[in-house]
Order: structure tokens, then C-alpha cells, then sequence
């Protein structure tokens, strides 16, 4: 198994070069000209000379060919010099360290929340098919996964925040500056969850080693934690691990709501400004820790069940 | 097993709401003389090595000041210069400096730091929006400017986007250290995408500063903003739109300040090309939009129509007895039909050798949201006259290369070089400037007139004349003057806004 994990790692870096070739070339392509961005940036929009435009070009290097613009970042991030971000000039490793505990601290609050209503709610919907409870179960579910989240987020900061006075309407800070943006996201998430643990489960709970463990006379209790739900996980744990990677990549809408300071508004943001060394630091950030979290689940599927094995034959 | 722990982490959540709900009022207690105020975006630089974007300007006019001041009907008023007077015909402008400021480090304001805040490092000298000759210190509180050519000086010393700074807030090898102004309030702390914290200038050298501290919160969505002020979370908010001011003047605790501001939004065509080479389509235009429906229905009465009206009536010069546009669409159809545009096919799209009347908005996404929403009107007036609009709403990037690339019939846009009340504004239809798309010599050398000469009668009777000519030529149909809007809670006393756009005006301010 180790020898798999090192393979995996040996991976990501081939993942790493492709991901950033793939947005170096789209910044690239994307309409507007880098070097007009940057003046604009630094003089205003309404201050712009052609004189000063070309200057930028010349002393930013973005008038060499873009694949010698990627090669000479590239060195630059092999040790370890990230450039500096456009827009305030200051080092973008330390823009997005400064973000990057909020944007952990808020993921998984939202994939905690998601997960302590979707697991029960999706086992209980699918031990009692047909029920009304499963149909409450699913319906809330749909509503979860459909409404949007700057709506959800501006409802529970009118009533939790402006008429009930429980949490602050905005701001980064202690636990109880996440609960709402973590409620917002993990709501949202909490639908989709929820409806993959129920028709996970049902599958499972129609296998016939289910059937035998119900003939040797086991507690339906019993059957569902211990036998059932362990094997339903399978699924769910793939799914859990893409949308985390989601949230650790930043939620712009949720972090703009809350004013979390979060590393999804710095992202967009810097997109908009053209301001490549950011986008390109971050895309490799994103596209390590997707890496990482696949061969996490990966790994977990392994105590989930032991017959899944990575040795070869 | 695997209930009993979801059972714990479910309590523990619990747990997490109840932490929440005890300690909320633990933050207001205390609070004295400390002001919060709702901003909406970060503060993109600190030093004058770039130009401050968006609400960066409002935390610099606290901590900044600058030569010449605006009162809050935008008079000039003596700042950090207690006099000035020009030479050789407004080439030459003296300013003489009051002898009792200093920093907030506690050096002294001289001559040489006026000189170092106009000097190679300043972005607005490299950007060659402002350009010297020579800046000389004469003494220690005399500095001389000597321009190209004669302009307007003082006006310009108004924009806190170029204040005065210390040259103490650079190191000897030129690092930038922290923003030292001479402004009411002093720089303490700023953690970035959140907030900044100012404390009281002590030593401020006009009457003394009533809060002890500034707070500003960064809070990108404008919802939220407004929810903050009416929670009590801020005391203060900024940048609220139009569309709800009903909504917080209902509210008793609230306070909504309002003041016509020098903003003007308006629409500017592309006379590079067909259709809007012929003057008679864009006038169709200008008769057929309702601009005073638009201030009315689409914005609350909040703002006022401009009728094609280049300058917002508070601005200097702006002339009182223009002819202005009311819609109209019988004399827009005549226009176009006199032009050509006829419709051969029945389609209610108007045809002129072959082509239809099509044209592309193009509209940006950073200003306001009443944009979109005014451009989407303007779309469907002028379908009624038998155009065919495409709305396209781009990021900045795409704006400006659809703009260098010219592919664009309408672009709409807000203010441009408005800044204080001079109508520097006239600038953006100036042939040679990066967002003209008009070339008019006769306008250009007005503008130069305008800016060069020195008799105030002169210039208001060239600025009524320009304004008279965008009427009659419409290089941009100019759609409504934008009210500025600070929404206050009640504790919050002494605010007077300003109808200056990017500022704010702290120093009588104090809570109850």
C-alpha cells in the first residue's frame, strides 16, 4: 500500500505541471490584454496611455512568447517565488496564506454540518421507505440541494442575526461567526449527501447478506449500523471527498455574504484583474489538495472494505 | 457504536449554537467613542505608488489630506494650504502651507514633503494625469508648481486619490512602512479582506476630533452591508443602492443621508462607425429614451434624471437654461427615418441598405447594479423606435478590449474624470483620450480653452458652450446624476455628507 501512495504521489506532480500549463494557457486566451490590466490597476482605468500600457509589457515580460512566460515562472516556483500579486503587489504566497486558515475553518464547519444532518437523515429515509419520514427526508433534501445560497445565507442573517440577535451578521472570528456561513454551505451540501446515503443504503439493504443477517434474527438496529451502513459508505465517502475539495477551493458567493475572508473571493477576484501570479498559485494549491483528498478516500475505501486491494495480481 | 457518535457530534453542535446565543452581546458593552462603518471593498494600496480603487478612497480621506479642500456643497477651501495664486496666466501656482500640521509621526508638514508627495513616486505624476516642469520649495512653508501649460491647479489638489503624504512613510531604501498623513484619524491596524482600525489624531491641527476610533469592515455584499447597519453590528454604511433607500427610510432607527452627487451616469456611442457616425441616430436616441421614467420607476426617485445633461447641477459651471431632451418618439422615428432607416420587411427592425438597425451595449460589471438594470430600460425604449440592442455585460478585462477593438455600438458608463466640482469631465470626449470615441475639433479646442485660461466669466461661458455642443452633437447621451447615499443609525451625530463622491467627511462626527 505504500508503494501505492508514493506512486499516487509521484502523480500528482504530472497532475501539478498539467494543471498549471492548462491555466497558464487560459489566462492567456481569456479576452483582455494582461499588460492594460495592470496599468489599469495601478493607475485607474481613466488614467490609461498606450506609453504606459507598453512599458508594463516590457518590464512584467509579457512580451515574450507565452511559453517562455511559463517556463520562467515555473523556475521561479520551483524555489519556492510564487511572484507577486498585480493588484496589491505584495507576495502571493502570503495573500493566500493569510486566507487560507479562514477558507479550512469555514470547509469543514460546512462539511461537519452537512454530514451530522445528512448521514441520520439518509439512513432513517431509507430504513423507512415509503414512509412519511422518508418523504419529509427527501423533500427537505431537495430543498436543500436547490435553493441558492445567497438567498439561504441572507435569510438565516435576517432572522438568526437581525431579528433574533443569536450570531453576528458578519465577519471572521470565533465559532459563532461560523455557524451561519457553515449552516449556509452545509445545508446545500447536506441535500446531495442525504439522497446518495438513502438509495446507497437501500442497494445495500436489499444484498442478500442483509437478508441472512435479518434470518439469523439480528436487530434491524443492528443490521442497519454494523452490517449495512458500513458498506453504503463507499459512495458517499467519494462524494464527500469531491465536495470538500469544492469548499477548500473557496466559496466566493457564501465568503462575499459573511465577508469571510476566504481564498474563493481572492480567486474570482483576481481572475477578473488579470492577476495571473494569484490565479496560477492558486490553481496549484487547488489542484494539490484534490490530489490529496482522492488518494485519502482512496486509502479509506480500503478500512471500509477489505476486498477492495491496490496490490497487484 | 456509530449512532452513540453521531449523537455526540449532533450535541456538540448544539453545544456550538448555545456558545453562540450566550455570548453575543459580549462585543457592544464597551463601546465609547468607537465608529463602525460598512465598506464594500478591500483596500487595494496604502501608498501613492498606485491609484487607490474603489472604497480605499474613503479610509484614505480620514488618514490623507490634501491642499485644497471641498465643504460638503464643494466649495474650495483652504486644507493643508492656507492660500494660493497662479502666475503667468495659471502656468505658475504658489501655495503657501499652514505653519501648524504635522504627521501623524510627528514631523513637521513642509514644503519638501508636498514636494515629495507630487514627485517621481507619485502614481498620478507617472500616469502623466498631472505634469510638472518643476516643483520648487521656496520656503519651508512655500511650494511653487511650474506646469506645461496653464491649468486649473487647485482643482486638481482636491482628489484624495493624490493627497499629501509623509516622506517618513518610505524607508531609506524606498520600502513603503505604513500610511503617515495628517488627516483626523491615524493608521493602527489593518488585517486585510476584513478591516482597518484608526485611532484619533491627538494633535490635529483643526478642531479637535471627536471619536476615538474609526472601524471600517469590509463587507463585499451590499445586502449585508444593510443588514449590519440595521442590526446595529456597524453604526455606518456606505455605497447603499438605490433600491433600498425606501426600505431603510421606514426604518425609525436608521438614518438615510442623501446628496446629489458630481456622478452622471451616461451613454456613450461609438461614432467611429455606423450607426452612430450620423448625429440625426443619436439623437433618435437621446429622444427616445424617458431618462425621467427611468430616476422614477427603475430607481425610487433616487438620483435625478439628467435629460442628456452632461454635468450634475452641483457641479461648477454647469449651465441652468439648456435644451434639454424629454422623450420622444415621434421626433426619434422622424430623426431616423431623415437618416434612412426605414423598416422594408415588417419586422419592427429598421433597415438601411441592407442592414439592420442592430446595435451592441456593452456594459461593466464593477460600478453600480443600477447599470445593467438602466441599460436593460434603455434596450427596450428603443426597441420602440426600431432598434435591435444586444445587452452585453462584460468583466472589465473583455470590456476593455471590446472598447480598444472598437466592436461596440453604446458603451455605459458612470462619472470618468469627475472628480470635485470642476468639469474636468469634458475630458472623455477629447479626441486624443484612451475612452473617446468621437472626434470633433471644434470640441477639442474648447476643451483646451476651457482648461487653459484663467478668467472665470471666460470659462463658464466656454463650459456652458461645451455643454450646449454634447447637447447638439451627443457624443453620449447623458442619463441621470447619481445621489450618494450614507445610511447612519441614529446614535450617530454631526454627519454632514458631502456630494463629493469618494468621501467622507468624519471630523464633526460623534455618537450619542
Amino acid at each position: 500500500m505504500y508503494r501505492y501512495i508514493g506512486k499516487r504521489l509521484c502523480l500528482l506532480l504530472i497532475v501539478i505541471l498539467g494543471v498549471t500549463v492548462l491555466t497558464f494557457t487560459l489566462m492567456h486566451a481569456a479576452p483582455g490584454d494582461m499588460a492594460e490590466m495592470i496599468a489599469i490597476s495601478r493607475y485607474g482605468a481613466e488614467n490609461l496611455t498606450t506609453a504606459e500600457v507598453e512599458a508594463i509589457r516590457l518590464s512584467e515580460g509579457l512580451d515574450s512568447p507565452v511559453m517562455v512566460q511559463y517556463f520562467h515562472w515555473l523556475t521561479h516556483m520551483i524555489s519556492g517565488d510564487f511572484g507577486n500579486s498585480l493588484i496589491t503587489g505584495e507576495p502571493v504566497l502570503e495573500e493566500i496564506l493569510i486566507r487560507l486558515p479562514a477558507t479550512l475553518k469555514l470547509s469543514f464547519a460546512a462539511l461537519l454540518v452537512s454530514l451530522v444532518i445528512a448521514i441520520p437523515a439518509g439512513v432513517i429515509a431509507a430504513s423507512k421507505q415509503h414512509s412519511l419520514m422518508d418523504y419529509l427526508t427527501m423533500s427537505s433534501a431537495l430543498i436543500g440541494t436547490s435553493v441558492p445560497n445567497f438567498w439561504l445565507g441572507l435569510l438565516l442573517i435576517l432572522l438568526f442575526s437581525v431579528t433574533l440577535g443569536w450570531f453576528p451578521v458578519f465577519g471572521y472570528g470565533g465559532l459563532r461567526y461560523m455557524v451561519l456561513p457553515a449552516l449556509t454551505l452545509g445545508a446545500g451540501l447536506a441535500g446531495i449527501t442525504t439522497r446518495l446515503t438513502r438509495s446507497s443504503m437501500l442497494e445495500v439493504l436489499n444484498q442478500d447478506y442483509v437478508t441472512t443477517a435479518r434470518s439469523k434474527g439480528l436487530s434491524e438496529r443492528r443490521i442497519i449500523f454494523k452490517h449495512a451502513l458500513k458498506n453504503a459508505f463507499i459512495p458517499i465517502i467519494t462524494v464527500i471527498g469531491i465536495q470538500l475539495g469544492h469548499l477548500l477551493g473557496g466559496t466566493v458567493i457564501v465568503e462575499s455574504i459573511f465577508a469571510w475572508p476566504g481564498i474563493g473571493k481572492l480567486l474570482v477576484d483576481s481572475i477578473y484583474a488579470r492577476d495571473f501570479a494569484t490565479v496560477q498559485a492558486c490553481a496549484l494549491l487547488f489542484a494539490i489538495i484534490f490530489v490529496l483528498i482522492n488518494l485519502i478516500v482512496d486509502v479509506l475505501y480500503l478500512f471500509l472494505n477489505p476486498k477492495i486491494s491496490y496490490q497487484k495480481e | 457504536m456509530k449512532s452513540k457518535k453521531l449523537y455526540l457530534v449532533a450535541i456538540i453542535l448544539m453545544g456550538m449554537f448555545l456558545v453562540g446565543g450566550c455570548s453575543v452581546n459580549g462585543s457592544t458593552a464597551s463601546k465609547d467613542q468607537i465608529l463602525d462603518v460598512a465598506i464594500g471593498t478591500d483596500i487595494n494600496t496604502w501608498d501613492i505608488t498606485k491609484f487607490p480603487e474603489g472604497d480605499a478612497r474613503f479610509v484614505w480621506s480620514q488618514i490623507y489630506e490634501t491642499l485644497v479642500r471641498l465643504d460638503a456643497d464643494l466649495n474650495m477651501v483652504p486644507g493643508l494650504a492656507e492660500s494660493w495664486e497662479s502666475q503667468e496666466n495659471g502656468k505658475v501656482w504658489i501655495f503657501k502651507l499652514r505653519q501648524d500640521v504635522k504627521f501623524h509621526d510627528g514631523t513637521p508638514l513642509t514644503a519638501e514633503a508636498v514636494k515629495y508627495s507630487y514627485g517621481d513616486r507619485a502614481y498620478v505624476t507617472m500616469a502623466k494625469t498631472l505634469q510638472f516642469e518643476n516643483i520648487e520649495v521656496i520656503d519651508d512653508y512655500t511650494v511653487k508648481f511650474t506646469c506645461p501649460k496653464p491649468m486649473p491647479l487647485p482643482t486638481y489638489m482636491t482628489h484624495i486619490a493624490w493627497p499629501v503624504v509623509s516622506p517618513t512613510s518610505v524607508s531609506a531604501t524606498g520600502e513603503f512602512i505604513k500610511p503617515i498623513g495628517t488627516g483626523p484619524f491615524k493608521y493602527n491596524s489593518y488585517t486585510k479582506g476584513q478591516e482597518v482600525v484608526l485611532d484619533k489624531n491627538e494633535e490635529y491641527w483643526g478642531d479637535e476630533v471627536k471619536l476615538s476610533q474609526v472601524i471600517f469592515k469590509i463587507i463585499p455584499d451590499s445586502s449585508t452591508r444593510i443588514m449590519a447597519l440595521t442590526s446595529g453590528d456597524v453604526d455606518m454604511s456606505l455605497k447603499i443602492p438605490e433600491s433600498d433607500v425606501a426600505q431603510l427610510q421606514a426604518d425609525k432607527d436608521i438614518t438615510v443621508n442623501r446628496k446629489l452627487s458630481t456622478f452622471t451616469d451616461f451613454l456613450q456611442f461609438n461614432t467611429a462607425k455606423a450607426p452612430f457616425d450620423d448625429v440625426s441616430v443619436r439623437k433618435a436616441v437621446a429622444n427616445a429614451i424617458d431618462t425621467e421614467g427611468i430616476v422614477k420607476n427603475a430607481l425610487n426617485d433616487v438620483g435625478v434624471a439628467a435629460q442628456g445633461r452632461a454635468y450634475s447641477p452641483v457641479m461648477m459651471y454647469s449651465a441652468k437654461d439648456l435644451p434639454l431632451y424629454s422623450q420622444n418618439q415621434a421626433t426619434a422615428k422622424s430623426l431616423l427615418a431623415a437618416a434612412g432607416w426605414k423598416d422594408n420587411n415588417g419586422d419592427k427592425i429598421l433597415e438601411k441598405d441592407g442592414q439592420p438597425l442592430k446595435v451592441v451595449l456593452l456594459v461593466g460589471q464593477s460600478w453600480s447594479p443600477r447599470e445593467l438594470k438602466i441599460s436593460e430600460i434603455c434596450q427596450a425604449q428603443l426597441k420602440e423606435i426600431g432598434f435591435d440592442v444586444e445587452v452585453q455585460q462584460v468583466e472589465a478585462a473583455a470590456f476593455s478590449e471590446i472598447e480598444k477593438a472598437g466592436n461596440f455600438d453604446m458603451l455605459m458608463r458612470t462619472g470618468y474624470y469627475v472628480w470635485g466640482p470642476y468639469p474636468h469631465h469634458v475630458k472623455v470626449h477629447f479626441s486624443k483620450n484612451y475612452a473617446s470615441h468621437y472626434n470633433n475639433p471644434a470640441y477639442d479646442q474648447l476643451v483646451q480653452e476651457g482648461e487653459s485660461t484663467t478668467d472665470d466669466a471666460k470659462k463658464a461661458e466656454i463650459y456652458g458652450n461645451l455643454q450646449k455642443m454634447i447637447l447638439e452633437e451627443v457624443p453620449a447621451f447623458y442619463l441621470l446624476h447619481e445621489e450618494k447615499i450614507v445610511a447612519t443609525r441614529n446614535n450617530v451625530q454631526g454627519y454632514e455628507i458631502s456630494a463629493e463622491d469618494p468621501w467622507l467627511e468624519l471630523r464633526g462626527v460623534y455618537l450619542k
